[in-house]
């Protein structure tokens, strides 16, 4: 029988509550053959969790799996959400949607007509205007951190079209809330863990993702020798977002770490983590910056 | 008196890029733009072999990433450093600023940034006892070792020692000249 995993209503499902729902459905997702997510019309999601579930999906279905989304009813203000957002023009071909995929795609319809919300972005070697797109959406509401969101989305668009080496598409998100600003970059690559970890020097062979993690944006550690001048991206990103008290959450195989800025650095004091989550390929960076 | 006068020798004519020009964009950012206007301007200093610094005028840019940074003018500036300097002009966003001090530090090449008269050191700091040398030469705009020892209560070899590191490190320049004795000296002088 086809495992069928909730998504509860009434509640705001950010990155930490999907990868709770994950994480008990962990088992049933990679020992069947098919799966369907039930996300309830009432559901309500988060950017950050939106495009995280998006590529797992479509890492799902390039593994062979039979994938349903059951929505359960076409008038779902959270399917009309994903519509809008261009969730189903990015979906991969052979996930089945319930009760039907949209007929028009909201996204292609209102496309840029909300300068708050940006649609989920394909990222394209060749599209060299969408960092500066999307940092513009940010820019009519807060020109210094729409100006720094510039540097992070370059820096992680430079990287997933440098790192990830996959076939599966990788996207980009923002959205403005009343409280606060979510961006993400989502790939289903290699990993940051995959690609660095056998490059580093022999002090962090026994270091924690945590660790890498947090040395990754404070430090910049890279996989070039060391007067290359790489690994000066994430560390970047991190200066932006710590002006600005963003929080950073890294999803990354099979662990979430979250780090709070304390004294504008990240550290392990004030970065928490969850461990043996359900893999999924890829990096997948949130920066989360409340007003 | 003298000595300004030689200041003023062939190959201190100076080349000013406007990196806008290159970008063809008031953005930059990633790995590929960056190498992409690096070559541009690694080409733009090939062909101008008579230049010993060139002003990188960051007019008209508004968005970059340290990527980009690093690419485009951290990256040619190390490969040229000792040759050939770049000084920084038009550059007062704070954004920007950031970007390319942290393509400079982590490069390892150090990048003046000029506003009339008055400087700011993107990257790394030289080391403690360079640093008073490094401070006289940018008031002074240059020396020889003999004067910087002089002026710094420094023996002769030690400023000569401080001097040359300071020229390998890519914080300032030196030119050969005829010393008055007959033998040549090294006059070091900043990038500006």
């Amino acid at each position: 029988m086809m495992p069928r995993i909730s998504f509860p209503e009434d509640v705001w499902i950010g990155g930490d509550k999907l990868e709770g729902i994950l994480w008990k459905a962990k088992e049933a997702i990679q020992g069947k053959e098919s799966v369907c997510f039930e996300i309830l019309p009432g559901s309500k999601i988060l950017i950050d969790a939106a495009v995280i579930f998006l590529s797992l999906i479509n890492q799902l279905s390039a593994e062979g799996k039979l994938v349903t989304i059951d929505f359960q009813n076409e008038d779902s203000e959270v399917m009309g959400y994903f519509n809008r957002m261009g969730f189903f023009d990015h979906i991969a071909p052979h996930v089945t949607i319930l009760p039907a995929k949209p007929l028009f795609s909201g996204a292609q319809l209102y496309k840029k007509s909300n300068k708050g919300l940006v649609e989920i972005v394909r990222i394209d070697e060749d599209d060299a205007e969408l960092p500066g797109r999307l940092a513009d959406a940010l820019e009519t509401k807060d020109k210094k951190l729409g100006k720094a969101s510039f540097t992070i989305f370059g820096e992680l668009i430079d990287n997933v079209i440098r790192h990830s080496s996959t076939k599966l598409d990788a996207f980009a998100a923002l959205q403005t809330y009343k409280n606060g600003i979510m961006v993400i970059v989502s790939d289903s690559g290699k990993g940051l863990l995959g690609t660095l970890r056998p490059k580093l020097p022999k002090k962090y062979k026994d270091a924690t993702d945590i660790e890498i993690v947090i040395d990754a944006f404070e430090k910049g550690l890279t996989r070039h020798r060391k007067k290359s001048g790489h690994g000066c991206g994430l560390t970047t990103c991190a200066r932006k977002a710590k002006q600005f008290h963003g929080k950073l959450h890294v999803r990354l195989a099979d662990t979430r770490v979250n780090l709070v800025p304390a004294d504008d650095v990240y550290t392990h004091d004030t970065a928490y983590c969850f461990l043996e989550l359900l893999p999924v390929k890829g990096t997948h960076i949130t920066f989360d910056f409340k007003y | 008196m003298e000595n300004s006068g030689s200041i003023k020798s062939m190959n201190q004519t100076r080349g000013v890029v406007k990196l806008v020009d290159l970008t063809k964009s008031p953005d930059g950012w990633g790995n590929a733009q960056g190498k992409e206007v690096g070559k541009l301007l690694e080409n733009f200093i090939q062909r101008h072999p008579e230049i010993d610094i060139f002003k990188v005028s960051f007019a008209g840019i508004q968005r970059t990433d340290a990527s980009f940074s690093r690419e485009s003018v951290v990256e040619i500036a190390s490969r040229f450093r000792t040759r050939h300097a770049i000084a920084i002009v038009d550059l007062d966003d704070d954004d920007l600023i950031e970007n390319l001090d942290v393509a400079a530090d982590k490069k390892e090449q150090p990048l003046f940034s000029w506003q009339d008269d008055s400087w700011k050191l993107l990257g790394q700091s030289p080391t403690k006892g360079n640093t008073d040398l490094l401070h006289y030469i940018l008031t002074v705009a240059e020396t020889t070792a003999s004067t910087a020892a002089s002026a710094l209560d420094l023996k002769l070899t030690n400023a000569s020692t401080k001097l040359k590191q300071l020229w390998e490190s890519g914080y300032i320049m030196r030119r050969e000249e005829m010393a008055p004795s007959g033998g040549i000296e090294f006059i070091y002088y900043r990038i500006k």
